[in-house]
């Protein structure tokens, strides 16, 4: 009689598929155990033949399935034998993956320019070459106009200069667009000024232009309150300061409560704990006539602040050289986040 | 300007300088800038009179003076001195044993071996810091014009702040102290006191004879002679406004002019009368014919048909508003002077004075615009205060000018009109106690305003607004924000920004370099566009490529320790005209150095491949080609490699250059550079996306693809770009990609090249059958028979 017992405990302890096809061959193959069995079967008188077979039969399932499990179980273990090849240190260093990164310079002035653009200003630029017509007598500053000085200029040797604000996009945009404009300009600007820590010959300004029917003093603060909380906090305040632009009428110096100390007095505010950081006004007369737009229907307003001034703020960066430095280990601080 | 506390008192008794009036002023845009508290830091300071001046014995350099002190006891002080600047018979401030001097008592001392019984004192010692006030004054203070009642405190008007108070250029009638104080009165609602005494001269026919050329050049001119002048030191009270004042002391006549300039904001004059030729003065043009000037500051001025002269009948004796010239100045033996208040055109000085490079108090204030009925009593105040000092007799006073000095101004507005500028709901009678110290007419809610003729801002009723708003205060007008109406519905991102965002995903790190450049880059970047007046010479070329500035930023990082790289900046550049330029650079491997040692070197082929990326994603349609570039371009080439360079071409024209940087450039450079590889290209103004088309849906196929590998050798005269042109030519059905895969140069030692292509087929009905595939096979290896392609493998 076939001994399952012992059968069973060879196939369990069958550690390879060798060892186990061999047993195989050994129990179910042609030549094997099972089948001497059943062949023998045509010895026995026929019920119990019946009965025979039908006991053989279970027992040749019972014992193929134990092998195709085995089978499994082998296969699964060679696998994780393999696997265990590929196994990682999670604490060894990771891969150096690089990022790329806008200068905080741009960065700075595109936040500015979406703040804006939420309130429909269209971004625009102009030319850094500009001329005297642009940058001086279109704002209202005719030849031998002493606001000229305010503005110490370079002149190039092709009787351009340098621009010395973005207020001559200013023109540029009333000169081709339809009324009402609404536009935000950015961009590079130079002045004859000795460099210090806040003060560079090449600077970045933005600047905000709003030209419609009825536009007032009011709506300039509203837009200047709003621009101040999106980027400096929802508790902000502006001060308006007296003060002259010849293309504005009136002008004004516009400080925001201190952020660094947030108005308690500080050696960034002077102790005053406001910070100026805008100049703005309303459109001068004189502008909006040069222009041919009708300044008894039409009024406007114009905002415009450094770039540099607004990201020395905004990350107490101390000296404005480091802007232009391009040192990467300054460059590689400001996070993908701050950029919000 | 500076503006002492007291002086300004002294028209508005009631101003409290404090905390609060200083941010009050500073809101209506008088910024005080700096302030010096000047304190009574000395106590029983006397006058004494130097009766006596020997040398020290025993030191060089040290006096020994005797002082007897005025209204003091009879004895005579011993004191020595180390300033010599003082004469037997001058009164001074003299500190004696027991007074305090900076807030320091003082005590008999030993100097150099003999007893000093006291000090004689410099302003320095007074109190006045010699930082802010060396260029007025040095040495033992001289007391001038004193008596036994004066004390020292009152003498120098102690103690006193000095403000520092900034001027917008379009408020000339603030470049006074009456003017200041005036402008404080309104914006502080205190009365004004007007307490100038003024002395009208008799207008008799003149001695001198007025010639004006162009009354638009000069308005009002008047010239009047004293005689019998008593050239001295002015009186002390008047030295110290002076001082206080930054302006220095000279003698009582330049000083009397220099005080009415400073009290009522009008330069005045004075000529030596032995220099007015002929008696008469012409108010002129230079002449253009090599006419020239020696001025008061001892240089010689050629002068044109743009400068406004004083002339007499022969020859220039000044620059009309700007400076004297040498010849007409006042000297000490002088006994007769002509003093000029006139009235000249701001646009004739500000031109002149640009023209010689000479800015003085008289030039400033005049291309500042000046009130035109100053002039007069400008004058009027200079000859009262001659006459009173008993410095001179007026022998004649000539007046020219043209009538009427200036048109009434008047500005018209309404209550409604002033609402709607300023967003507020004012009632008429609010608007009415805004406008103090204006003169008006309102009738129903409309305001005529007739402008006062020192206000040369004023003109437009927005001038007017100004001055509502800021007496009303710009802080209490509520802030509202418009209607978002007008949105811009194009909106578009230029293609600076792309760029700029294209190169950050591509993992690159922005600069920014400065525009203004050194003259040596000139060689290697086309014409360049020159500064007249550059900071430094450092500075003083306008960029004309953004290579130079982008390579240096390479360098300096690398000296840093940052040796891999890969940046960009996009700038403008001058190229015969303005055009937009981005660079790109990149040296080193791509990643920091690491232990699992993977790592890119980048080379051409990376940055020939950012530059593909760039035009596919943006449809800029660059292609980088070797052909030969025109002459501007040609000379920045040198600045690439000679076998690792090539064009960047748009729609066919040339449009920047890549390659590796020459490796002579950075030969030198320590420590040493590895292989640099760098891009520019240039975009023409405005900088727009032209071919921005929106992307399509395309649908994806759905069907397995087929890929074949095919090796093909080719001579080497047959370039991969034959070959790619060649394939490009035929009709392939289904192919997807192609892409090569391998290289090999010199293959089987043979003059010949080996490359292996991938090509890819896909059907986007169905999937390819084994005979379809093998016929576009054929197709291609047929085709690149044609060219002397030989197969070498096919799999």
């Amino acid at each position: 009689m076939i001994n399952i017992k012992e059968i069973k405990k060879q196939l369990e302890q069958a550690n390879s598929l060798c060892e186990l096809e061999a047993l195989r061959i050994n129990l179910l193959g042609r030549q094997g155990v099972l089948n001497s069995y059943l062949k023998d079967l045509k010895n026995l008188p026929l019920d119990e033949r019946k009965k025979r077979g039908e006991e053989l039969n279970l027992i040749k399932e019972e014992l193929e399935c134990i092998i195709s499990k085995k089978i499994e179980a082998i296969n699964r273990s060679l696998l994780l034998e393999r696997l265990k090849k590929d196994s990682i240190d999670p604490y060894l260093p990771p891969f150096p993956i690089n990022i790329g990164r806008m200068h905080i310079l741009n960065r700075v002035i595109n936040k500015i320019i979406h703040v804006l653009e939420r309130l429909g200003y269209e971004a625009v630029e102009g030319p850094e070459v500009e001329t005297e017509y642009y940058n001086f007598e279109a704002l209202n500053m005719p030849l031998h106009h002493p606001a000229r000085d305010m503005w110490d200029t370079f002149y190039l040797n092709n009787g351009k200069l340098l621009r010395t604000h973005t207020s001559p996009i200013q023109i540029r945009a009333m000169e081709a667009n339809k009324l009402p404009i609404k536009i935000i300009a950015s961009g590079r600007c130079f002045r004859r000024d000795n460099p210090d820590a806040s003060h560079s010959p090449i600077f970045h300004q933005i600047e905000a232009l709003y030209i419609d029917k009825g536009v007032s003093f009011a709506h300039l603060k509203g837009t200047l309150e709003y621009f101040a909380r999106s980027m400096f906090g929802r508790e902000q305040k502006v001060k308006f300061i007296l003060s002259y632009f010849p293309f504005v009428e009136p002008g004004a110096e516009v400080a925001v409560k201190c952020v660094i100390c947030k108005g308690r007095g500080c050696i960034t505010c002077k102790q005053t704990g406001w910070l100026e950081i805008l100049g703005a006004g309303m459109v001068h007369p004189e502008v909006l006539e040069r222009q041919n737009i009708d300044y008894k229907i039409y009024s406007g307003f114009a905002f415009g602040m450094g770039a540099e001034r607004i990201a020395m703020l905004m990350y107490g960066i101390n000296h404005i050289r480091h802007f232009l430095d391009n040192d990467l280990r300054f460059l590689n601080q400001f996070k993908y986040n701050l950029e919000d | 300007m500076r503006f002492s506390l007291n002086w300004l008192k002294e028209f508005i008794p009631d101003f409290n300088y404090n905390d609060k009036t200083k941010e009050t002023l500073e809101l209506c845009g008088l910024e005080i800038e700096n302030e010096l508290k000047l304190e009574l830091s000395f106590k029983n300071v006397v006058i004494g009179e130097i009766l006596e001046i020997v040398p020290h014995p025993k030191k060089k350099n040290l006096l020994l003076t005797s002082v007897k002190v005025l209204g003091g006891d009879t004895s005579l002080k011993q004191i020595v001195c180390g300033a010599h600047n003082i004469k037997k018979g001058d009164m001074v401030p003299v500190a004696l044993p027991g007074s305090t001097v900076n807030h320091t008592k003082l005590e008999v001392k030993e100097i150099a071996g003999i007893k000093s019984e006291g000090m004689l004192l410099s302003l320095k010692e007074l109190g006045f810091p010699e930082e802010y006030f060396s260029k007025s004054h040095e040495g033992i203070l001289i007391l001038k014009d004193v008596s036994e009642k004066d004390n020292i405190e009152r003498i120098l008007s102690l103690p006193d702040v000095i403000l520092e108070i900034k001027i917008f250029p379009n408020r000339s009638d603030l470049l006074s102290v009456y003017g200041m104080a005036r402008e404080l009165s309104v914006i502080l609602d205190l009365p004004l006191s007007n307490c100038l005494v003024y002395s009208k001269p008799s207008e008799t026919e003149g001695q001198v004879k007025l010639e004006i050329e162009n009354y638009k050049d000069c308005s009002f001119y008047s010239a009047t002679v004293i005689e019998e002048l008593q050239v001295k030191d002015s009186p002390t009270f008047m030295q110290i406004k002076l001082i206080k004042s930054g302006s220095r002391p000279i003698n009582n006549l330049v000083d009397i002019s220099n005080y009415v300039m400073l009290e009522l904001g009008q330069p005045l004059h004075v000529f030596d009368y032995r220099s007015i030729q002929e008696d008469t003065i012409k108010i002129r043009r230079g002449k253009t014919c090599g006419e020239v000037l020696l001025t008061l500051d001892n240089s010689v001025k050629t002068l044109d048909d743009e400068i406004l002269l004083i002339a007499t009948a022969n020859e220039a004796i000044g620059v009309a508003g700007i400076i004297g010239g040498q010849s007409s100045g006042m000297q000490e033996n002088t006994s007769k002077m002509l003093l000029e208040s006139a009235h000249f055109s701001p646009e004739i000085i500000r031109g002149g004075r640009r023209k010689m490079g000479i800015s003085t108090d008289a030039s400033y204030r005049f291309e500042r615009d000046l009130d035109p009925y100053l002039a007069e009593l400008a004058r009027n105040r200079a000859l009262e205060l001659i006459q009173r000092l008993g410095y001179g007799v007026i022998s004649s006073s000539t007046t020219a000018f043209k009538k009427p000095l200036q048109t009434e101004k008047l500005i018209t507005f309404s209550t409604n009109e002033v609402n709607n500028f300023l967003g507020t709901e004012l009632p008429t009678s609010e608007i009415e106690n805004s406008l103090r110290g204006m003169n008006y007419n309102l009738i129903n809610d409309t305001f005529i305003i007739k402008t006062p003729s020192y206000r040369r801002d004023l003109e437009i009723p927005q001038d007017i607004y100004e001055e509502i708003g800021r007496v009303i205060g710009y802080n209490k007008i509520p802030g509202v924000l418009p209607p978002i109406t007008n949105l811009s519905f194009t909106y578009k991102k230029s293609l600076e920004a792309n760029l700029r965002d294209l190169l950050v995903h591509l993992g690159f790190i922005e600069v920014i370099n400065s525009s203004l450049v050194p003259e040596d880059e000139i060689s290697l970047f086309g014409q360049p566009l020159k500064l007249i007046n550059p900071l430094s010479k450092d500075m003083s070329l306008f960029r004309s490529s953004l290579l130079p500035g982008i390579l240096k930023t390479a360098i300096n990082n690398i000296k840093f320790g940052v040796k891999n790289l890969t940046i960009f900046e996009t700038g403008r550049v001058y190229r015969q005209t303005e055009k937009s330029s981005l660079a790109i650079l990149i040296t080193g491997e791509l990643f920091s150095i690491n232990w699992l040692k993977m790592n890119i070197k980048p080379d051409f082929y990376y940055l020939s491949g950012v530059i593909n990326r760039i035009s596919e994603e943006l449809n800029l349609n660059l292609q980088i080609d070797d052909k030969t570039p025109n002459q501007v371009d040609m000379n920045s080439y040198d600045f690439f490699h000679p076998f690792c360079r090539a064009l960047i071409v748009k729609d066919g024209k040339e449009t920047g250059y890549l390659g590796e940087i020459n490796p002579f450039l950075i030969a030198e450079i320590k420590p040493k550079v590895e292989k640099i590889f760098l891009a520019e290209m240039f975009f023409d103004l405005p900088v727009k996306l032209e071919n921005y088309k929106s992307t399509f849906y395309h649908e994806p196929s759905r069907f397995p693809s087929a890929e074949r590998h095919l090796s093909v050798t080719f001579p080497a005269e047959v370039s991969f770009r034959n070959i790619r042109e060649k394939i490009d030519s035929i009709k392939i059905k289904h192919l997807e990609n192609i892409n090569l895969i391998d290289l090999l140069t010199n293959f089987d030692y043979e003059n010949k090249t080996s490359y292996t292509f991938s090509f890819t087929f896909r059907s986007i009905e169905n999937s390819l059958t084994e005979v379809q595939v093998k016929e576009e096979i054929e197709k291609i290896i047929k085709c690149l028979i044609t060219i002397g392609g030989e197969l070498r493998g096919n799999i």
